[in-house]
């Protein structure tokens, strides 16, 4: 079969416009690529980890944290208590938060849920983790599935030169975060990991870290910890410097 | 009239698709970009390095939700009277030294998405909370009668802060704007008013009572 029209011409423009087309992908700058992980140069973070306060039980400079869950049927204030202090402060040097930067990070579970504290005395604690079905509302679509970090009420740290945190709320969903086994420490430590400032860096796998590991949702299979990967403590270290 | 190939049409129609297409993007781009409420047109990112707390801010501004009753003008000069006194904390200077700041235009009635709480305790948000497009307004001021303060902030306290607007990087949640509640007749002690916009500024902690 033979073509009719064959060698007949296109219009000028449009071939033109192709041209164009390939002209501004080419100039079009690409965005910039994921910042490798540690990202040192975050500053949403505590403002109490940049100083400690010595002593045996929690002092001004300490990170003191309450549990409360919204489904005691579920998970029971006390044993969500247990559970996150635990995995923050009892499994030993190299797996826990607690102690880092020469006890800059102090953390002290309180004897009560956080909303048994009347407002002033609530203000007192640094940070506040809270269990339930969803925090959609919190930390996005969809229902029932996301954990994440919220900072609150940001203070001029003048020995810093920036603004960082007072306070920070934990939001752990039941069915990932919120699960009482290795699953939830996981998912514990990589929500303190925010709370002290590192990011997810997801799709930047080196050097290995929980923020971005298989074991809290994320792309990169070479830290299958449920506990902070030595990057991850010496990420905080830079932090804190 | 000439007749063309199929291959000619559908690649002069893809063309022609493609063209109309880039066209709309553009106009859609330039009409929506268009924010004139804002410094300048740069999409917002978290900044910690100055009180502000947002790249699309450069001079601090509040807005002022004083409530149908409430003479404005009156509610206005208590709150410059205090701004007056806050802004001599001694970390004025390092928080808020390089943003533009002018009396005449530090207050701006009403508030773009005023959301009062029904009562405000430790995580209460009392604005349009998660955004990617925050205001100008570093402050959201909403002045409450007795019977609203008595519910929403409890009977007989005065004022407390709390999360205005919030915006998520790297999976975690900034507060970039600060709601202050106050009772109206709070307003009438400068002091206090300064001690509470120094609170809702980030200049000094929130309040705090140890334990006993």
């Amino acid at each position: 079969m033979t073509d009719r029209n064959a060698g007949e011409r296109l219009p000028a423009w449009v071939p033109a416009m192709w041209v164009a087309v390939l002209v501004a992908a080419l100039l079009v700058p690409t965005g910039p690529a994921h910042a490798s992980h540690p990202n040192p140069s975050s500053t949403r973070h505590l403002h109490n980890m940049h100083y400690a306060t010595a002593g045996s039980s929690a002092g001004a400079n300490d990170e003191q944290f309450c549990v409360e869950s919204t489904d005691t049927a579920k998970v029971s204030h006390s044993s969500a208590r247990a559970f996150v202090k635990q995995t923050l402060t009892e499994m030993g040097a190299g797996k826990v938060w607690d102690g880092l930067g020469n006890w800059r990070i102090d953390l002290w579970a309180t004897s009560g849920n956080c909303s048994s504290y009347p407002a002033s005395t609530r203000n007192t604690i640094e940070i506040e983790v809270h269990y339930g079905w969803d925090w959609s509302a919190r930390c996005g679509a969809p229902v029932g599935y996301y954990n994440c970090v919220e900072h609150d009420n940001p203070v001029w740290d003048a020995a810093q030169g920036h603004y960082d945190s007072q306070w920070a709320y934990v939001f752990l969903v039941f069915s990932s975060g919120g699960r009482l086994d290795n699953v939830g420490r996981g998912f514990i430590n990589h929500e303190f990991g925010h709370v002290f400032g590192l990011t997810d860096d997801n799709g930047t796998c080196n050097p290995p870290s929980l923020m971005h590991s298989t074991v809290v949702g994320y792309g990169c299979g070479n830290w299958t910890n449920w506990y902070p990967s030595p990057s991850d403590f010496q990420s905080v270290l830079n932090v804190m410097a | 009239m000439a007749r063309h190939s199929l291959r000619t049409r559908l690649l002069t129609t893809l063309t022609a698709c493609l063209t109309s297409a880039v066209a709309a993007g553009a106009v859609a781009t330039a009409v929506l970009d268009r924010d004139p409420g804002h410094d300048h047109g740069d999409h917002a990112h978290v900044d910690t390095t100055n009180g502000l707390l947002v790249t699309n801010r450069s001079s601090l501004r509040m807005c002022v939700e004083a409530g149908a009753d409430a003479d404005g003008q009156a509610v206005h000069t208590d709150l410059l009277a205090g701004l007056e006194q806050a802004r001599r904390d001694p970390n004025w200077t390092g928080a808020y030294g390089r943003a533009r700041f002018s009396p005449a235009t530090a207050l701006t009635s009403g508030c773009p998405a005023a959301n009062l709480p029904d009562r405000v305790e430790r995580t209460t948000v009392a604005g349009p909370g998660l955004t990617d497009d925050p205001s100008p307004y570093r402050v959201w001021i909403y002045v409450l009668d007795d019977a609203a303060a008595d519910r929403i902030l409890g009977v007989g306290r005065p004022a407390d802060v709390a999360t205005a607007e919030l915006m998520r990087e790297a999976n975690s949640t900034w507060p970039v704007s600060t709601a202050l509640l106050a009772r109206r007749s709070h307003l009438a002690d400068t002091t206090a008013v300064a001690l509470t916009l120094r609170t809702a500024l980030g200049l000094v902690r929130a309040h705090q009572e140890p334990a006993p």
